[in-house]
């Protein structure tokens, strides 16, 4: 298998883990010290100075998926599902152990009646990892980034 | 709407369901409160050079901020002096010229047409150059770097319409080691499917927290559970809606006139950190140890300038409150960086935004929904209680709803006035 192929089959692995809801298993893909980030404008330079949407490593996004999966959570008493498709995989920077690789993706939300998409730029800072690969960071640059949301409670 | 129609919607303990779903409220409200009242529009921070401008909203109305020429700010409606054409499109900017993408006419920045094409087609026609330009409000004022403005000529100046509330103004300022802040760090808005109120009348609401957050909460406590070492401050944020009731009921709750009020307390703002203890020798250089123990303990977690501004001193947040329909608001969030505290001070205001006031953070997002929920509750005729601690003597605290009664008292004083 090409090493092209083998990237673009993780994140589609990764995609199906969100897709299906094995938090958990996706949180797994990630290195100890990964994060996890949505900016909140495009081309936006660094999380730590500018607002994201999202901006967390292991252990905020620990409690992000337990809310996830909290019955508590009344804002999810209506069940969200997604699926999402990732594509136009691309190996932009390759340097030894750690890779840098950027795709495209859509994700279609259903909650009860309502309908959203989402879209935009995954750029994924990978380290091999016995033979396939860990995230130290997952940066989603959300067509509209800048835009006025709505409450986003999907793992984009 | 005649005073008494208007007064009859509002009782001391509860208001009529229709002032959060009637659309015809919802304009007069916009035409009474938001084109009377003192509206912030900027930060000076943002208009820092002649020209420079941001874009905002006045009552429904689109206005550009600028600076002018002369170094004065100028809130303009941003709509052409010819056929009315929206002139700025951007967001911020800086211009020296405000040009009309439609026949391109020429504005200054204090809005005075400067030209049009073929001028001598208006040749003994007429036409009053001086009517044509981008109108300006009737009031711009700046209190401490906070620019505000008006679509009323006439009400109090923007001093005696903050009163006491501006003291949380003050306090945000005298934070920063060089007493001066500008905005920094980029913006969020968020959407909320509901009316203006509904999100005004949650800001000191101590109640909601331990339910509305509870699966937040919980998860918090399970991850920080599994932690050792120094605490962290996104999970302390997020772990903070479940501190117990009685523990609510000491917070005070501050209600000042024209409806305005702060919340003291909720979250611990003095650090023990050594990072926190830079930032706050470097106060001291300042204003004094003494000084800055004064302006630090200065604890009020959040304040509401009423109709639409609030601000959270102690993270140097601020959100500005948009209403857009009578079932759709936007909120905007802001941080500011104090001037000559140490860079990580300002990624401590950034985190909290990132953790409270993102639409994608685990707190808001459950916030979100109740409002909503609030606003979709209501399908019939009805009231809505505001009882809790009403008719009581002595302070009120976040579990009391003396701040909305005082909301009310404020919206009645808008309302009934034709
Ligand atoms: S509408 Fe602006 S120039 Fe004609
Ligand atoms: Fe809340």
């Amino acid at each position: 298998m090409s090493e092209l192929a083998q990237i673009a089959g993780f994140l589609h692995q990764e995609a199906a883990l969100l897709d299906e809801r094995r938090f958990e298993a996706w949180l797994d893909l990630f290195a100890e010290d990964g994060t996890y980030w949505i900016p909140a404008s495009a081309g936006q330079p660094d999380p730590l100075d500018h607002v994201s949407l999202v901006y967390e490593d292991l252990t905020m996004l620990r409690v992000r998926i337990r809310r996830l999966v909290h019955p508590g959570a009344h804002a999810l008493a209506i069940p969200i599902r997604t699926s999402r498709l990732v594509g136009n995989v691309m190996l932009v920077d390759g340097d030894g152990d750690r890779l840098t690789v950027r795709a495209r993706f859509q994700l279609l939300e259903m909650q009860g009646e309502r309908q959203r998409l989402f879209a935009g730029a995954y750029t994924h800072l990978l380290v091999r990892h016995r033979g396939s690969f860990k995230i130290r960071q997952k940066r989603v640059d959300l067509v509209g980034s800048d835009a006025t949301h709505a409450a986003i409670q999907v793992l984009i | 709407m005649s005073p008494e129609a208007v007064r009859a919607l509002i009782e001391p303990d509860r208001v009529d369901r229709r002032v959060y779903t009637d659309p015809a409220i919802f304009a007069l409200e916009i035409e009474r409160i938001f084109a009377r009242a003192w509206i912030y529009v900027a930060h000076a921070s943002q208009l820092k050079q002649p020209g420079d401008f941001v874009t905002t909203k006045v009552a429904q109305q689109d206005v550009v901020v600028i600076r002018h020429l002369d170094g004065s700010i100028r809130a303009l409606r941003n709509r052409c002096g010819h056929r009315g054409a929206r002139v700025v499109a951007e967001r911020s900017g800086n211009a020296k010229r405000l040009q009309c993408p439609y026949h391109g006419w020429t504005f200054l920045t204090d809005g005075a047409l400067d030209a049009v094409p073929l001028p001598e087609g208006y040749d003994g026609t007429g036409f009053e150059r001086s009517l044509h330009g981008m109108q300006a409000l009737p009031r711009v004022a700046s209190y401490r770097g906070f620019v505000f403005a008006s679509l009323a000529a006439e009400g109090p100046d923007l001093e005696s319409f903050l009163g006491p509330a501006g003291a949380v103004l003050d306090n945000m300022v005298e934070r920063a080691p060089e007493g001066e802040l500008e905005i920094a760090g980029g913006t969020f808005r968020a959407l909320q499917r509901n009316n203006w109120k509904i999100y005004l009348e949650n800001l000191h609401d101590g109640v909601h927290a331990q339910s509305v957050h509870r699966a937040s909460i919980e998860a918090s406590r399970a991850v920080a559970a599994t932690l050792t070492g120094p605490p962290r401050f996104a999970l302390e944020i997020v772990a903070a809606n479940g501190i117990p009731f009685r523990e609510m009921g000491k917070l005070t709750v501050n209600c000042y006139g024209h409806g305005h009020s702060d919340m003291r307390g909720f979250r611990k703002t003095r650090a023990t950190d050594p990072e926190f203890q830079e930032y706050e020798a470097a106060l001291a250089r300042r204003i004094g140890a003494d000084g800055a123990a004064g302006v630090l303990d200065d604890n009020r977690h959040n304040a509401l300038i009423y109709p639409g501004f609030s601000v959270h001193p102690a993270f140097q947040q601020l959100r500005v409150i948009i209403p857009e329909r009578v079932d759709r608001t936007v909120v905007e969030v802001w941080c500011l960086r104090m001037k000559g505290a140490p860079a990580h001070m300002h990624r401590r205001t950034v985190a909290f935004a990132n953790a409270v006031h993102s639409p994608a953070s685990i707190v808001k997002v459950d916030d979100l929904e109740a409002y909503e929920r609030v606003q979709e509750g209501w399908s019939d005729d009805g009231w809505v209680s505001l009882h809790r601690g009403a008719g009581r003597a002595g302070g009120a605290t976040a579990l009391d709803e003396r701040f909305i009664r005082n909301q009310y008292q404020a919206w009645l004083g808008y309302m009934e006035a034709a």
